[in-house]
């Protein structure tokens, strides 16, 4: 087990290394660059030659892919050009932990609502129940999360006025309620229509008829000898969206004013902001493929018969 | 303008009377009315890229405004408020400009605002470490552009000197009348000296940041808030406001933010109002009579490559120009509230004249465009409008296709661009040909007619490959003519041939949709830039 980790570790070096590389070149390749105006006025050509210079862009193109992975090995990831003043380690260290949180409170309402609900309806099968929540499921998985932030947004921030319409006070305020919701619903819905089919294979499995001939209740076969086994298939779907999530969503957090790190990596990529683009990247790349890993590993708990050597 | 487009005007003006007669029929100046105990104005803006005056380039601008002051500052009926200086005189040759500086004015900690912190503040803009893009405002000064460019090492060769404490001496490298509307921008506005070495980068974060304006900051959590409270050691007169919170939005939704929050009572001034709510606030009863549109200097227009065939027949431009119906263009992509223009430039620069626009109708479209060989736009080369994806240039692209296809008969292709693409493929028109572009428009940075035609046409900005041998000469004699009247002469006769020629296609002027709570009054628009100025806003008990 511990051999496995360590392999799977040492893998996630090539691998950034690759992604480092496209990235780099792919920046690069992209038309405009981080002073070309978008804004109304002409940067002067003197101006912007102080500025590349001043962020060694006039440096030969080897000596910039060197020069910044080096850095990036030492924990440096190079300064904004776009915000003065700041670096991408700090831009980081602000909207990480913010986008994270919000991740992992959207994953704890979508796995504590959508798997009972998909278990609920999977034993309830061709119900109205079952089908209610599988039409409810549809529609959260085909609603864009902009969408319902923006409708949460209009009716219980302007007309109602429950919430702010905007803006973050940390996880446990009011303003966390909307970007929240919007964020869980997506993976909520699949979670949800993940757990009802995996509960309803497993619910046919010779062991439950056994049990339920051997006269148990439905509740403690289910909760006892089935959501285990049928808890596999969702932890993959679950791990997928984890990482999806907690890396931040540029729209949700758009709409509802949550200063996140998805949202910032969009707005670095419009304005050619090569390092913040570089290091965020990074970051999410790193973090997708450790929950991989936690993923996999989390087999092993649920499944005995799964080892890894 | 067609029976319905009239009498929709009609109906509009008529409701913007009813409107505006009872809330200005009763004039009371504000210090009778009762003013509200908690002073605190409460808005949404964009964070800030930064609060260095000499670093702040863009949007940051608006709020660096609130934090320092400069020199002066021109109002929009052109009077002088005067503010860090007392007076300037510049000597006869327009060479040598002279300001004696406010011995009163004082930086938040209480140390004097010296000549010497301008010099040495306009200096630190142009210096080529700080790499500051705010730089190109003081090229006109003696040794700025080879100091710029680091040509020139020793700063003390630039025409910057304090004379003593509070005379600032500006020499300039030839004539320079559009200095006097640079002078007062926030790109030149003074740094504390002190503050700055002490701190470096750091020295604008909330507890380093020093200002000498009528507001001091007091909190920025980046991305989520900044807190101003009042300056109460400034020299002059104080604002009512004792308090400002910035609620900072996400660039990207902005403009949702800020309406939303102001709909839902949380601010009480709003700077934008998304077109797609503009129908709604316009019916609302309350709503509709918050909403102004406040004019800008900027203006959206056309761009044409005259140096190619068919744009090289200035009746082919003077066709695509008439065709145009821009009314029917605003009411599409602002309900109205933009200002449609016929000419290039807006009020308030030298050479504006309404009277100049083409003096000929939509009829006589088809007309020059078969004197141009190009009858009912048979034979017409396939060409096309060129646009970044910004600001309805989608829409503003599909209104003309469709014009000149009625009008003229000629097919447009139309190609939107991603905006950091669209600026790399404009900039390389330099030497290449193209049909025709739009941008997002173009808003004076300072009120001068050097800003517009001189960029444009003598540096060649536009890359409209434009060269007008009278126009040229025109406007080169006038940028540096110290003889206002002389001046405005001689850009007006410039004007008159540019809306002539029609190398560019004047559309509509900007206006900022602000939206205002009943009980805040006396916040000052500007239409240079529509700066906001909150040092005279009042908030009325409500």
């Amino acid at each position: 087990m511990r051999g496995y980790v360590l392999r799977r570790l040492l893998a996630l070096i090539p691998t950034l290394l690759l992604i480092y590389t496209i990235v780099f070149f792919l920046m690069r390749a992209t038309p405009g660059g981080p002073w070309d105006e978008t804004g109304t006025r002409p940067v002067f050509p003197e101006v912007k030659a102080n500025l590349m210079k001043k962020y060694h862009l006039t440096d030969p193109l080897w000596k910039q892919y060197v020069d910044y992975l080096a850095g990036a090995l030492h924990g440096d990831l190079g300064p904004s050009y776009r915000q003065r003043g700041r670096t991408v380690n700090e831009i980081i260290a602000d909207f990480f932990p913010i986008s994270l949180r919000l991740g992992l409170a959207a994953m704890a309402v979508a796995i504590g609502c959508g798997v009972p609900l998909g278990f609920l309806a999977a034993v309830r099968q061709d119900t109205r129940v079952d089908r209610g929540l599988m039409f409810l499921a549809v529609i959260g998985i085909s609603t864009p999360s902009f969408v319902v932030a923006t409708v949460l947004i209009v009716v219980f921030g302007v007309y109602l006025r429950w919430v702010p319409t905007s803006g973050w006070a940390g996880l446990l305020s009011r303003q966390a309620l909307i970007p929240v919701f919007a964020l869980a619903l997506w993976p909520l819905a699949a979670v949800a229509r993940y757990a009802r089919s995996s509960m309803l294979d497993v619910i046919r499995a010779d062991y439950v008829r056994t049990a339920k001939a051997k006269g148990l209740r439905e509740l403690a076969i289910v909760v006892r000898h089935a959501a285990k086994n049928a808890l596999i298939p969702v932890v993959t779907i679950a791990g997928v969206y984890l990482a999806f999530v907690v890396t931040g969503s540029f729209y949700v957090e758009s709409v509802t004013g949550v200063p996140g790190l998805g949202r910032y990596l969009v707005l670095s990529i419009s304005a050619r902001d090569y390092p913040v683009i570089m290091g965020t990247t990074l970051l999410l790349a790193i973090i997708v493929m450790v929950v991989n890993l936690i993923v996999d590993l989390s087999y092993a708990l649920l499944d005995p018969r799964i080892r890894y050597e | 303008m067609s029976w319905r487009s009239t009498s929709v005007g009609l109906m509009v003006v008529g409701v913007v009377v009813a409107l505006v007669i009872p809330v200005f029929a009763t004039p009371r100046p504000v210090s009778q009315v009762n003013l509200a105990s908690d002073q605190t104005l409460r808005m949404v803006i964009r964070e800030p890229t930064s609060m260095d005056p000499n670093l702040a380039g863009d949007h940051s601008i608006w709020y660096v405004d609130q934090v320092f002051e400069g020199l002066y500052k021109i109002l929009d009926d052109g009077n002088v408020r005067w503010l860090g200086a007392k007076s300037m005189e510049i000597s006869k040759d327009g060479l040598t400009w002279t300001f004696r500086l406010n011995p009163a004015a004082r930086w938040s900690d209480g140390k004097p605002v010296t000549a010497s912190d301008y010099e040495w503040s306009w200096k630190r803009a142009m210096d080529p470490k700080l790499a500051s893009d705010v730089a190109s405002f003081y090229v006109a000064i003696k040794g700025a552009d080879d100091y710029i460019s680091g040509k020139l090492k020793d700063s003390s060769q630039i025409g910057i000197k304090a004379l003593d404490a509070y005379t600032l001496q500006v020499t300039m490298a030839e004539p320079a009348p559009y200095f006097r509307a640079v002078a007062g921008l926030t790109y030149l506005y003074p740094v504390p000296r002190h503050v700055v070495e002490k701190y470096g980068d750091k020295w604008t974060e909330a507890g380093n940041i020093v200002g000498n304006g009528v507001f001091t900051m007091q909190s920025w959590k980046h991305d989520q808030e900044m807190v101003l409270v009042r300056n109460e050691s400034y020299w002059g007169k104080r604002p009512t406001l004792q308090k400002v919170i910035f609620r900072i939005a996400p660039a990207g939704e902005l403009c949702g933010a800020d309406f939303r929050a102001y709909e839902a009572n949380e601010t009480d001034f709003a700077m934008c109002v998304p077109t797609a709510d503009i129908d709604r606030v316009m019916r609302h009863p309350q709503m509709s009579k918050e909403l102004t549109a406040e004019l800008l200097s900027a203006s959206q227009f056309l761009v044409f490559d005259t140096g190619r065939a068919p744009w090289n027949d200035a009746r082919v431009r003077q066709a695509f120009n008439l065709a145009i119906d821009r009314e029917k263009v605003v009411r599409a992509l602002s309900r109205g509230l933009f200002k449609p223009t016929k000419v290039l430039v807006p009020p308030g620069i030298q050479g504006y004249d309404p009277g100049h626009a083409l003096q000929m109708t939509a009829a006589d479209a088809g007309r020059l465009l078969g004197e141009a060989g190009y009858a009912g736009g048979r034979g017409f080369p396939d060409f096309k409008l060129t646009a970044p994806d910004i600001r309805g240039n989608r829409t503003l692209a599909e209104l003309l296709q469709q014009m000149w296809k009625e009008t003229l008969g000629v097919t447009a292709q139309i190609e939107i661009m991603e905006p950091k693409a669209f600026s790399a493929w404009r900039s390389a028109r330099k030497n290449q040909p193209f049909d025709m572009y739009t941008r997002g428009g173009w808003w004076s940075d300072y009120e001068d007619p050097t800003n517009w035609y001189n960029i444009f046409f003598v540096d060649g900005w536009l890359n409209s490959h434009w060269q007008h041998e009278q126009f040229l000469q025109l406007v080169k004699a006038a940028a540096p003519e110290l003889n206002k009247a002389k001046r405005i002469a001689l850009y007006d006769q410039a004007d008159r041939i540019l809306e002539r020629e029609s190398p560019t296609i004047g559309l509509w002027y900007f206006t900022d949709y602000w939206m205002r709570k009943p009980w805040l009054k006396d916040l000052q628009h500007t239409r240079i830039l529509g700066f906001f100025w909150l040092r005279d806003a009042v908030i009325l008990a409500h």
